[in-house]
């Protein structure tokens, strides 16, 4: 099973702090899971391109197993059926 | 009209905690959709960042700039700073000294250099001040504990935040730290973390802690508070010039938060009409390299930096390969008609030894980092020779001293002939020595 982690504001609007879902293939697909779980509206706002452009996050950062899918295959990236994928808003620390 | 800090009874209700905080809404800083959680960096509808939002109009009616008698630090200023008097810590931080640097300017070629000394603050850095404000956030919320991720510097400064509000504090750090950074936090109470990992491990680490806990991590979930404190170093600036803003002012970039609160500082106190003429300030952000994903996206003219997996730099305040707050400092950057720089390693240490040379000031490489970049703006002419500039320092050199190990000197026999021999050696005669014949008393040859 993948386990989705959600924080912030994303968990606010999950109202989940976590997720698992019986799942392999990309992080594209993934989001589609996700968008038929909590709606449309949360994969839109998650890859909107008005928030970061070229169909990637750019409010949001996204890591399976802990590595940050910009240095991955971005959208592409492959999750595995044991994959760990944390959704993190960009603004913050520093 | 009342003084900054003192209570305004036409502070529009709703707005602020008490009267006597500046009036604020925390607002997503895209959407304009006023903030529904109070413990949240993020708007929860578009994940955009939250802004502290001041009604200008209100102060700039009802609050005069700081009177002569209230005393320095950044409560000073607390007529712009969105914390009731109820709430703020006491923690004296900031007040610290703009110094003009004529020795530095001269071997800048520049005429009219002057240094934000942040090196002097409680902890040895300009973090307390963004500390300050979020831990008194923390406590006007009723929060049982507080945290932060760090590099190093807000560590510390969390740890002392943490021991004055008497909350239990959690600092998140990569194990890799230099020995000083790792220390002091755990020297002033704080449980430390060490996560085996660059800083961007562990600020994904902290987000997901500080959200599950209900903890308030003041470069997390209280960042938007966290940056109001940031930006007290531009009022000090801007008094301390006489109520005027400088011509360019070159910050180190880590996240490009501070050097977005200095532009918000800036742009408030022009908006109160607390300056004595408005003028623009160019903003220079600079970058180690090894680690200068917002300076490199200023050059390749993106709109956002792309991260950097690894940053490998001797400033490791800087260290921050995706820098939350880059694409607003590119813009701030850009839109002043600033630049971005990244000097290399070896130009950061002779930075930091001009610097110290010249001004009697140790700066940690993030200081260097900002000098070298004065240099070389000043080489190629960017910078004109009268203009008015402001080199932030934000941190002691005395917290970073592992970096300096290539210029540590050789251990010299305890006799004077070995001394004497080593002036000789180095031809260092700053004087003329003391002939024999003219001392008093007895002399025997070596």
């Amino acid at each position: 099973m993948v386990t989705v982690y959600f924080t912030s504001a994303i968990r606010q609007r999950t109202g989940d702090y976590e997720t698992t879902i019986d799942y392999a293939g990309d992080v594209q697909g993934l989001l589609r899971l996700l968008a038929n779980r909590y709606g449309p509206q949360l994969a839109e706002a998650l890859t909107s391109p008005q928030s970061g452009g070229g169909g990637l996050p750019g409010y949001v950062n996204i890591y399976v197993d802990g590595t940050d899918i910009r240095h991955l295959q971005a959208l592409a990236t492959p999750v595995g059926a044991d994959a760990t994928v944390d959704l993190v808003p960009a603004v913050s620390g520093g | 009209m009342v003084q900054s800090g003192a209570p305004s009874a036409s502070f529009p209700e709703g707005l602020a905690d008490d009267v006597s905080s500046a009036p604020f809404a925390l607002r997503c800083s895209r959407c304009r959709r006023t903030a529904t959680h109070t413990l949240s960096a993020a708007c929860s509808e578009d994940f955009a960042p939250l802004e502290v939002q001041l009604d200008l109009d209100v102060i700039a009616a009802e609050c005069a700039r700081p009177g002569v008698a209230a005393p320095r630090g950044i409560w000073r200023y607390g007529a712009l700073l969105p914390i009731a008097t109820t709430a703020r810590l006491p923690w004296h931080v900031g007040g610290t000294p703009l110094r003009r640097a004529k020795r530095l300017g001269k071997a800048l070629g520049l005429r009219d250099v002057w240094v934000k000394d942040d090196t002097v603050n409680p902890t040895g850095s300009f973090k307390d001040r963004p500390t300050a404000i979020a831990v008194s956030r923390a406590q006007a919320l009723g929060l049982s504990s507080i945290g932060c991720a760090s590099t190093g510097n807000l560590a510390a400064a969390t740890a002392a935040a943490g021991a004055i509000a008497q909350l239990p504090t959690y600092v998140l750090v990569p194990s890799h730290l230099g020995l000083a950074k790792l220390a002091a936090p755990r020297a002033l109470g704080a449980r430390v973390i060490a996560i085996d990992g660059t800083y961007d491990h562990v600020n994904r680490i902290a987000n997901l802690l500080a959200d599950r806990r209900g903890w308030g991590f003041v470069n997390i979930n209280l960042r938007p508070f966290y940056t109001e404190g940031s930006k007290t170093l531009a009022f000090e600036v801007a008094e301390d010039l006489g109520w005027q803003t400088p011509d360019r002012i070159i910050l180190p970039l880590g996240s490009g938060a501070l050097l977005c609160a200095v532009a918000k500082g800036f742009s408030e106190v022009d908006a109160v009409g607390w300056l004595e003429e408005s003028r623009p300030t160019r903003f220079v952000g600079s970058q180690p390299v090894g680690c200068a994903p917002i300076v490199d996206a200023f050059a390749s003219g993106a709109e956002a930096p792309s991260p950097v997996r690894n940053p490998t730099t001797i400033a490791e305040s800087l260290a921050i390969g995706d820098p939350a707050s880059g694409r607003e400092a590119l813009a701030v950057i850009r839109g002043s008609g600033g630049s971005a720089d990244a000097p290399s390693t070896d130009d950061v240490l002779e930075a930091i030894a001009l610097l110290g040379s010249t001004e009697g000031i140790f700066v940690e490489p993030a200081g260097g980092t900002v000098v070298a970049t004065a240099k070389r703006l000043a080489a190629t002419g960017v910078i004109d020779p009268d203009e008015k500039v402001v080199l932030a320092l934000t941190g002691s050199g005395l917290k970073t001293p592992g970096v300096l190990h290539a210029v540590s000197a050789p251990a010299v026999a305890p006799n004077l002939r070995a001394v004497e021999g080593i002036l000789l050696a180095n031809g260092w005669s700053g004087s003329t020595p003391i002939p024999p014949s003219t001392t008093q008393g007895r002399t025997t040859a070596w």
